[in-house]
């Protein structure tokens, strides 16, 4: 946009004043017009001396300091998240170990005692979902609940991507003498979501905080369960999915394909991944259940700006033309 | 460690700490930045309690996704940018339901600020910060008032440098008019913050506040 009519372009004047426009053509043009144009040097000017004022008022701002209560509640929240396991070993944890373990899987070193509320905040704030290492949290999951972590799936599936972006505390202690706690993931890669069938039926409004939840591994209380309902996830040991396994009683028989076609997941979802933003995704939990009485995938999700979606995927997820088979969605 | 202050680590080595699970590692990283973080979300939002709220929902994700740090920025830039986007996205899902600033509203209480020389000229600019786009908000936050490079509120937004300064020197100017230091704005529909309104500029003394149509 060039000077309209005699008119002044103020968004471009400004630019060229903050050097935004430093070494374009554009710079040029400004200059000339600066130069040769009356009301634009007039403006220049007045803008130039504005901006000063404004520098100087902002220079005012007193910078505010974390108040006492703000910073207390967010300490408190803090301490309440749930220790995250990465880089070769699960957190600490304190309590009896854990009654069973998933063959394959390196069990964490113990396990929390009973249920709690999410952390804290204000009140009537959502409890806080929680992501684990699903390498070691899937030992203890939901009785009643057929759960796979990323060690179930490398049962079912070595070729899997899902165990390989997600690894194992094999893989990880196998990192040599970098430090293990920052761990760049491949390009394009995803940790592996927690993969449940619970046959739930979700519905729109709660499905967001409905998130299946499994015990923590960091010596804190186990989240309240979500479609698990009131059972204890300790009453008795987990299932434990092999490759002889059959398709289990849970999964609708709609989705049976993508219970039992490690591949076909997968595909799908990358697909809702890449459907979702802001981007990076990372698909959390997926649930082989039912939304608003049909049968359908449920996936949790953290968006890259922290935010928690939700994708809910027909039975042709995965497949063309239906790509990601978005039923719902939504975000927390 | 022996105490807060005492912890002498880095800001990746402490990430990497709580990565391996020490406890605290991450509060500690919380407390080294809380001021500033708190500054930039405060600043952003303009409401004490959604600060608040988009403080904690950015630092539990941090502290839950830190794992998945790549290490291509500073810690503190990888923070800021978790913040600010929790803030922007705040701001994006409140835009139709514009609230008044925190500051504005009887009966909450102040926050814990240095003393201010001119009280009705910190009300004023603070008031005009609240009515700019929220980019040219969050770059003005960032680099006018946080003293951020260019370079790093850009690494912050994840935009370009030129960027950048696009929006800060729009934003200012825009706050020029706002703050009435630019002229006979009413008669230029061209000016910052006059596109299809009637702009109005308010006086130092408050009289003539500016009225809808700024964003």
């Amino acid at each position: 946009m060039t000077q309209r009519g005699g008119r002044v372009d103020w968004d471009r004047l400004a630019d060229h004043l903050s050097g935004a426009q430093a070494g374009t053509p554009e710079e040029v043009e400004v200059d000339r017009l600066v130069a040769t144009d009356p009301s634009w040097a007039q403006a220049a000017e007045q803008l130039s001396v504005a901006l000063e004022a404004v520098a100087a008022d902002l220079r005012s701002l007193p910078a505010p300091a974390m108040p006492v209560d703000v910073a207390a509640r967010l300490e408190q929240a803090l301490r309440a998240a749930p220790a995250i396991a990465s880089g070769g070993a699960p957190a600490p944890a304190e309590g009896p170990p854990l009654p069973a373990q998933r063959a394959g899987a390196t069990p964490p070193p113990g396990r929390p005692a009973g249920r709690a509320a999410g952390p804290p905040g204000r009140p009537g704030a959502r409890p806080r979902r929680r992501r684990v290492a699903r390498w070691g949290a899937g030992a203890a999951l939901a009785a009643g609940v057929v759960a796979f972590g990323a060690i179930g799936l490398a049962a079912l599936s070595p070729s899997s991507p899902l165990t390989i972006a997600g690894g194992s505390d094999a893989d990880r202690s196998d990192a040599g003498d970098e430090p293990p706690a920052v761990v760049e993931l491949p390009s394009g890669g995803f940790e592996a979501p927690l993969v449940l069938a619970t046959g739930t039926d979700y519905q729109p409004p709660t499905v967001v905080t409905a998130e299946p939840m499994i015990p923590t591994v960091g010596g804190e209380p186990a989240p309240e369960l979500g479609p698990a309902g009131d059972r204890n996830p300790f009453a008795q040991p987990p299932d434990v999915a092999t490759s002889d396994d059959r398709i289990p009683d849970l999964v609708p028989g709609t989705l049976a394909r993508l219970w039992a076609d490690p591949a076909s997941r997968d595909r799908c979802l990358e697909l809702v991944r890449a459907a979702l933003e802001p981007a990076p995704v990372v698909i959390d939990t997926v649930d082989f259940a039912r939304f608003g009485g049909v049968e359908a995938l449920v996936i949790w999700a953290t968006a890259a700006d922290g935010g928690r979606v939700v994708w809910v995927a027909g039975p042709d997820c995965g497949t063309d033309p239906a790509g990601p088979d978005r039923l719902f969605q939504t975000r927390g | 460690m022996t105490g807060p202050g005492a912890d002498e680590r880095t800001d990746a080595e402490l990430l990497r700490a709580h990565v391996a699970g020490e406890p605290d590692a991450f509060g500690e990283l919380f407390r080294r930045h809380r001021d500033r973080l708190w500054a930039v979300a405060l600043r952003t939002l303009t409401d004490r309690e959604e600060a608040a709220d988009a403080l904690q929902e950015a630092l539990l994700s941090a502290h839950r996704s830190a794992a998945r740090f790549r290490g291509d920025s500073a810690v503190t830039t990888w923070l800021h940018r978790i913040v600010v986007n929790s803030c922007l996205d705040r701001l994006r899902r409140r835009r139709a339901h514009p609230t008044v600033p925190l500051e504005e509203q009887p009966g909450r209480g102040r926050e814990p600020v240095a003393p201010a020389p001119d009280h009705d000229t910190v009300l004023l600019v603070r008031e005009a910060l609240a009515r700019l786009a929220p980019d040219q908000r969050t770059a003005i936050v960032l680099v006018d008032l946080q003293g951020y490079s260019v370079a790093e509120a850009a690494a912050i937004l994840e935009v370009a440098e030129g960027t950048v300064k696009s929006r800060c020197a729009r934003g200012r100017a825009r706050l020029a008019v706002l703050l009435g230091h630019l002229a006979g704005p009413e008669r230029d529909p061209d000016l910052p913050g006059n596109h299809g309104v009637a702009g109005h500029v308010p006086s130092r003394s408050g009289q003539g506040r500016p009225e809808g149509g700024i964003r």
